[in-house]
C-alpha cells in the first residue's frame, strides 16, 4: 500500500489532481471565478482526447468542433425529451459523437496531411450546416436552453447537488480525473505506442504489420467520443447548447490549445493549454470588444514563435521525451 | 523449392512501364541478389511485392498462396518483410523502440489499450535478443536519429527482422557505407540469409557477386538474365546494358 | 414542381455561381499546390476585395475600383507571407493555424473600419438590370459576372501554361530543388505566388460584391466552397478546380429549386460521394499531399 502510495506521488498526473482539486479555492485570490475553472476542465477534456488524434497519431484534424457539438445537442435530446439526468444525457453525448467520429473518420483514415485537414473542414462545416438548418433537433438559431444541472449521486445513500457551481465543477473534476486517467493509460499502452510509429512512420507502420487505416479510423472516433463528453459537460455547464458550439473556430479553439500548451511533445500539453487560452480569453476580452483580433494575431504569434508550445521549452535532452523512449 | 514467384507482373506510371511482365521465381533458403542500372524497375518490384503498390496486371504467389493486391500489413503476416533503400527508419523513437514497436506487431499486441507497454514480457524480451542479434546492444536508449549512420543501416534491417519474416528482402543495405562497414555488413547479410530466404538489390558488384548464389538481371523493367555469378559475368547482355560494373 | 423556365433560369445561376466559385478556388490552390499551405485566409482577402471596392468606387468609378482592388489585396497577401513562409515545409496544420489566426484578425479589422452592418453594392449601370431573350429575363451583371470570371480563369491558365514564369511556378511546384538549381529564387517566387493567389481572391471578392451583401462573414461563404471544390477538382490539378467549381456551382443552384434548405449541404454531399469514387479527387494526382 504504501509503495502504491509513493508511486502516486511520483507520479506528474497527481499533481495535476491536486493542483486542480483546490483550484476552486486559489481561484477567487487571483481575480479567477469557479465558472473558468469549470471551463478549464471541460475544454482539458475535449483538448487530452483531441490530442489522441494529433500529437501521438500526427493527424491535422481541424474538425473536432462538430463533435463537441453532437455531443451538447445530445445531451440536449435526451435530457428535454427522453431520460431526464445527468448521466444517461452525458452518455447520449459520448456515443453519438462517437457514432459520428467513426462516420467521418471512415472517409478521412485513409489519408494524411493537407487532404485529411481538408476533408476535416470540410466534414465539420457540413455539421454546422446542418445543425443551423435542423431545427427539430437543434434548436437552429435560437438553439435549445432549458438544460438542467441535476442532482447526481447514488439513490438512498447520498445525493449531490450540481446546480450550484461550486458543485458542478467537483462533478466535471471527476469526470476530468477519470478521462485523464483513460487517456494516459491509453496513450502508454501498445496501441497509443503504435499510433506514434504512425505518427513518425506510416509507411514503416505498415510494413511492419499494422493496418494503419484501422488505427486512424480508431483514434479518430476515440477522440470524437471525448469530446462529445466534453460538449455534453458544456451545454450542462451554459445550460443551454447553441449552434456556435459547432462553429469551426472551436476546433481552431481547440487546436489552438494543444499546440500552445506543447501537446505534440507532451501528454500535459492539451490541459496547461486549455487554463492558459482561457486566461487570456478573460484577460483580452475584458480589455477591448475587439477580442477576436487579439486572438488572431496571438494564434500567429504562437505559430511563429512559439511552435512546439510552451512545455517544449522544458524538455532538456532528446532522450526524455516520456512519450518516445521505452525504458525497462 | 521456390519460395516466391511472379507471373507476368506489370507496373506502370503513366507512360513509363516500370515493371515489365515479369516472371521471376526466387528459391528459399538462396542468397538471390537482385541488380541492374538505375531505373530498372528494382525498387519498384520490392514495392508491389511488399504490397505497397499495387500491379496493373500480373500475379505474385508466396508459398503457392496467391497474394496479389495484399496489403503491406497482410503481406507481412505471411512472412515477408523488406528493408528502404533510403533510411526508412522511426528516427524519433529510441532504438528500442524501433524494434520494439515491430517486435509488438509481429506478437499482436498492437490493438491493447489498457495494458501497459512494460508488462509486454515477452515483446520486450524479444527485442532485446534481436538487438543483440545485430550488435547494437548497449545503445537501446538512444534515439535513432542520433545513432550512427552504419547503425541506422543496420536497424533499417532489424526492423524487418522483427517481423520474423521468411523472406527478406533488402534494397541496397551498404548503400552510403564506407568500405570498411560493407565489409561487417556483408558478413550480416550472409549470416541472416542461413537462417531465411533472403534477397538483395544491390549496386556494389564486388558484394553481389561475393555473397549471391544466384543472381537476377533487371533492365527496363524486365530480367534479360539469371544465374550464377561466373554465368552473369559472362554475359553478354547485362554487360552491355550494366556498363562498369562488371 | 419549378417550371422548365425556372430550371434553366437556376441552372444558369448554378453555372455562373460556379464560374465564381472556380476563380476562387484557383487563387486558393495555387498557394496551396506551390506551398502546401491551407490559406484560410483566402476568404478574408475575398472579403477585403469587397470592401476595397465598396470604397473605391464612389470615388474613382467600377472600372479604376476593380483594377485597383485586387492589387490592394495582392500587396495584403504580399505582407501576410513573410508570417506563413515559416510554416513551409511543416505539418501543414502549422500553416492552417496561423492563416486562420490571420483570417480572425483581418476580419476584426473589418469590423473596425467598416463596423459589422452588412452594405449592400449595386451592379454598375452598363450592367444593370435584366436582359430579355425572349420569355427569359436574366439578370445582366450575372452574365458579366460570368464573362469576367471566365476571363480571369484563362487569363490565370494562359499565364501559367504559356509565360515562363507561369513555367517556373508549375515547376516550383512539383519540384523545388531544380527550380533552385536553375538559379531561380524560390522565396521570392512563393512571395509572389501569394501575392498572385491573394489577388486572385480580391478580384472575385470585387465582381462577387454586387452579387452578394457585403458583410464581414462574407469571406466564409468563399472559402467553404473552395475547401469543397480543391477535394472534389483533386489538390493541384487546375481544371479539376474549374469542374469541380462548376459542379460545386450547379449542383448548389439545383437544388435551390427543389430542396432549399439542403443547398448549402449539397455540395458536401457530393463531395463525400466522389471522395468514396475517386479518393484523390476528379482530377488529382497522387502527390505528397495525401
Amino acid at each position: 500500500m504504501k509503495k502504491m502510495v509513493s508511486a502516486a506521488i511520483r507520479h506528474p498526473l497527481f499533481w495535476v489532481f491536486v493542483f486542480f482539486l483546490f483550484l476552486p479555492y486559489i481561484l477567487p485570490f487571483v481575480g479567477g471565478y469557479t465558472y473558468l475553472g469549470v471551463e478549464v476542465l471541460i475544454w482539458a477534456i475535449f483538448a487530452l482526447g483531441f490530442n489522441l488524434v494529433l500529437g501521438y497519431t500526427g493527424l491535422p484534424s481541424f474538425g473536432h468542433g462538430a463533435f463537441f457539438g453532437v455531443g451538447a445537442f445530445a445531451l440536449a435530446n435526451m435530457q428535454l425529451r427522453l431520460i431526464k439526468g445527468m448521466w444517461i444525457p452525458l452518455l447520449a453525448g459520448v456515443v453519438f459523437a462517437a457514432f459520428f467520429g467513426a462516420l467521418v473518420a471512415l472517409f478521412v483514415a485513409k489519408k494524411r496531411g493537407i487532404y485529411f485537414a481538408l476533408l476535416t473542414i470540410a466534414f465539420s462545416q457540413m455539421f454546422w450546416f446542418i445543425s443551423w438548418g435542423w431545427d427539430s433537433v437543434t434548436g437552429g438559431e435560437d438553439g435549445i436552453a432549458g438544460i438542467d444541472r441535476l442532482p447526481v449521486g447514488i439513490p438512498g445513500l447520498f445525493s449531490f447537488d450540481t446546480s450550484e457551481i461550486l458543485h458542478f465543477y467537483y462533478f466535471v473534476y471527476f469526470l476530468f480525473v477519470v478521462c485523464a486517467i483513460l487517456i494516459w493509460i491509453i496513450v502508454h499502452s501498445p496501441f497509443g505506442r503504435t499510433l506514434q510509429a504512425i505518427r513518425f512512420n506510416e509507411t514503416r507502420a505498415k510494413c511492419i504489420g499494422y493496418n494503419t487505416a484501422f488505427y486512424k479510423w480508431m483514434a479518430f472516433t476515440l477522440s470524437a467520443a471525448f469530446a462529445g463528453l466534453a460538449g455534453g459537460l458544456y451545454a450542462l455547464a451554459r445550460n443551454a447548447a447553441f449552434s456556435d458550439i459547432m462553429h469551426w473556430t472551436q476546433s481552431g479553439n481547440v487546436l489552438l490549445m494543444v499546440l500552445l500548451g506543447g501537446g505534440l511533445t507532451s501528454f500535459f500539453g492539451p490541459i496547461l493549454g486549455a487554463a492558459v487560452f482561457l486566461v487570456l480569453r478573460d484577460l483580452f476580452s475584458t480589455l477591448t470588444e475587439h477580442w477576436y483580433l487579439i486572438y488572431g494575431l496571438l494564434i500567429m504569434f504562437v505559430i511563429v514563435f512559439i511552435p512546439e508550445g510552451i512545455l517544449s521549452f522544458f524538455k532538456k535532452e532528446e532522450g526524455k521525451r516520456g512519450l518516445l523512449v521505452f525504458r525497462k | 523449392m521456390e519460395i516466391i514467384k511472379t507471373e507476368s507482373l506489370t507496373k506502370r506510371f503513366g507512360g513509363l512501364v516500370a515493371v515489365n511482365n515479369v516472371d521471376l521465381s526466387i528459391e528459399e533458403n538462396r542468397l538471390t541478389s537482385i541488380i541492374g542500372p538505375n531505373g530498372a524497375g528494382k525498387t519498384t518490384l520490392y514495392n508491389l511485392l511488399i504490397g505497397l503498390m499495387k500491379p496493373d496486371s500480373g500475379q505474385i504467389y508466396f508459398q503457392g498462396k496467391d497474394i496479389t493486391g495484399y496489403p503491406p500489413h497482410r503481406i507481412v503476416k505471411e512472412g515477408i518483410a523488406r528493408s528502404f533503400q533510403i533510411l526508412n527508419i522511426f528516427t524519433e523513437l529510441s532504438l528500442f523502440e524501433n524494434i520494439r514497436i515491430a517486435v509488438q506487431a509481429e506478437r499482436g499486441h498492437g490493438l491493447e489499450m489498457l495494458s501497459s507497454t512494460g508488462s509486454l514480457d515477452e515483446v520486450n524480451g524479444r527485442t532485446y535478443e534481436i538487438i543483440k542479434n545485430i550488435g547494437l546492444e548497449g545503445r537501446e536508449n538512444i534515439a535513432a536519429k542520433n545513432l550512427s549512420y552504419g547503425d541506422r543501416r543496420i536497424l533499417e534491417i532489424g526492423i524487418a527482422l522483427a517481423s520474423n519474416p521468411k523472406l527478406l528482402l533488402l534494397d541496397e543495405p551498404t548503400s552510403g557505407l564506407a568500405s570498411r562497414e560493407t565489409g561487417s555488413m556483408t558478413d550480416f547479410i550472409q549470416g541472416l540469409a542461413r537462417d531465411l530466404t533472403v534477397v538483395v538489390i544491390e549496386h556494389d558488384m564486388n558484394v553481389v557477386l561475393s555473397i549471391s548464389d544466384h543472381i537476377a538481371v533487371l533492365h527496363q523493367g524486365k530480367v534479360i538474365a539469371e544465374g550464377t555469378p561466373d554465368q552473369i559475368r559472362q554475359n553478354d547482355e547485362v554487360q552491355e546494358a550494366y556498363l562498369g560494373g562488371l | 414542381m419549378p417550371s422548365f423556365l425556372e430550371f434553366q433560369t437556376q441552372l444558369l445561376n448554378g453555372f455562373v455561381l460556379g464560374l465564381l466559385y472556380a476563380l476562387i478556388a484557383l487563387g486558393f490552390m495555387l498557394i496551396l499546390g506551390v506551398m502546401e499551405v491551407i490559406n484560410f485566409s483566402h476568404g478574408i482577402l475575398f472579403a477585403w476585395g469587397a470592401y476595397f471596392a465598396l470604397t473605391l468606387r464612389p470615388i474613382v468609378g467600377f472600372w479604376p475600383a476593380l483594377l485597383i482592388s485586387p492589387i490592394f489585396v495582392g500587396f495584403m497577401g504580399l505582407i501576410l507571407e513573410f508570417a506563413v513562409r515559416r510554416s513551409y515545409g511543416k505539418d501543414p496544420l502549422f500553416g492552417l493555424l496561423l492563416t486562420f489566426g490571420s483570417a480572425m484578425a483581418l476580419e476584426e479589422v473589418i469590423r473596425i473600419i467598416w463596423s459589422a452592418t452588412g452594405y449592400s453594392i449595386a451592379a454598375p449601370k452598363f450592367v444593370a438590370g435584366p436582359i430579355v431573350f425572349g420569355p427569359i429575363f436574366y439578370s445582366k451583371y450575372r452574365l458579366f459576372l460570368a464573362a469576367l470570371a471566365a476571363l480571369l480563369i484563362v487569363l490565370t491558365w494562359l499565364f501559367l501554361e504559356k509565360t515562363p514564369y507561369g513555367a517556373v511556378i508549375k515547376a516550383g511546384a512539383s519540384d523545388s530543388e531544380m527550380v533552385m538549381a536553375l538559379g531561380i529564387d524560390l522565396k521570392k517566387m512563393r512571395w509572389f505566388v501569394f501575392g498572385l493567389g491573394s489577388a486572385l481572391a480580391g478580384i472575385a471578392g470585387v465582381i462577387a460584391a454586387p452579387l452578394w451583401s457585403i458583410k464581414p462573414t462574407m469571406g466564409l461563404e468563399a472559402i467553404m466552397p473552395a475547401f469543397v471544390v480543391v477535394v472534389i477538382g483533386g489538390v493541384g490539378s487546375f481544371w479539376g478546380a474549374v469542374i469541380g467549381g462548376l459542379m460545386v456551382g450547379i449542383v448548389t443552384g439545383v437544388s435551390v429549386m427543389f430542396m432549399p434548405r439542403t443547398s448549402q449541404i449539397v455540395m458536401y454531399i457530393l463531395m463525400a460521394i466522389i471522395v468514396l469514387i475517386r479518393p484523390r479527387g476528379l482530377m488529382g494526382e497522387k502527390s505528397i499531399l495525401e
